[in-house]
């Protein structure tokens, strides 16, 4: 026996210390984290509740009209109009994913998505063509 | 660009635009988030130059000494109300976890940490 290994439930701190009380003892540290961060992760999923439902009636809007609209414009303008529905589909899955304790929070994921897609539509108005 | 391309990026943009109202709600956030990785930083031994060997100590002392750091600002009074409670609880956490939190680093016949 090298050592041990427990979720840090003190029940099983307190066994495996009887059993092997020369062997070291480590807790999860992945546990420890997830612990140690609930209230900062609950607090990065509100923020990301309150964004997403903010943001995803517009851009499902947007989409909408673009679904409308793409037949019934010419072929050119018809991929323009997809490559922006390619955006909008792009700002909603960033709205829309889901973060995982304790290492990825998904407002600060979907802010830093959103900045690349905000970053490339202005990079798209200046160049004013695709 | 056809006019009503033109409009739909700029809609678009519009949109995208809003997620600046909750830029300070957002800096709050990375902020907490950055807590996790520095903690995990520690913990990986990745803090460690190469061919210096990761041990129980020098895990523990830097560990230590983000805490004690940390700890001084739920003091200083410039972390808002929600960073004070979720620094706070963090900080209880791995107080009370410290003991067990590390301890196998330098074990004998384990598989040799890996940078």
């Amino acid at each position: 026996m090298l050592g041990t290994i427990t979720d840090a439930q003190e029940s099983e701190l307190e066994a495996v210390e009887h059993l092997w009380p020369k062997v070291p003892h480590q807790v999860c540290q992945f546990h420890v984290l997830r612990d140690a961060s609930a209230p900062a992760f609950e607090a990065n999923r509100n923020v990301k509740t309150t964004l997403r439902k903010h943001l995803q009636r517009k851009v499902r809007e947007v989409r909408k009209q673009l679904k409308r609209d793409i037949p019934k414009v010419p072929e050119a303008d018809a991929e323009q109009l997809s490559v922006l529905d390619d955006y909008a589909l792009g700002a909603l899955t960033a709205i829309n994913r889901d973060g995982t304790a304790p290492f990825d929070f998904a407002a600060v994921q979907a802010v830093e998505d959103l900045d690349e897609i905000a970053d490339s539509l202005q990079r798209l108005e200046k160049k004013g063509q695709w | 660009m056809s006019r009503v391309g033109a409009q739909k990026l700029a809609r678009l943009q519009t949109i995208v635009r809003e997620r600046l109202g909750w830029a300070e709600q957002l800096a709050q956030i990375k902020r907490m988030h950055q807590w996790v990785l520095a903690v995990e930083y520690i913990l990986n031994g990745d803090f460690a130059q190469a061919g210096e060997a990761v041990t129980n100590e020098t895990v523990g002392q830097s560990l230590d000494v983000w805490r004690q750091t940390h700890a001084t600002q739920l003091t200083e009074g410039q972390l808002s109300k929600l960073e004070q409670a979720c620094l706070a609880h963090f900080l209880q956490t791995l107080a009370n976890q410290r003991l067990h939190l590390v301890q196998c680093y330098e074990s004998r016949g384990l598989p040799p940490h890996e940078q």
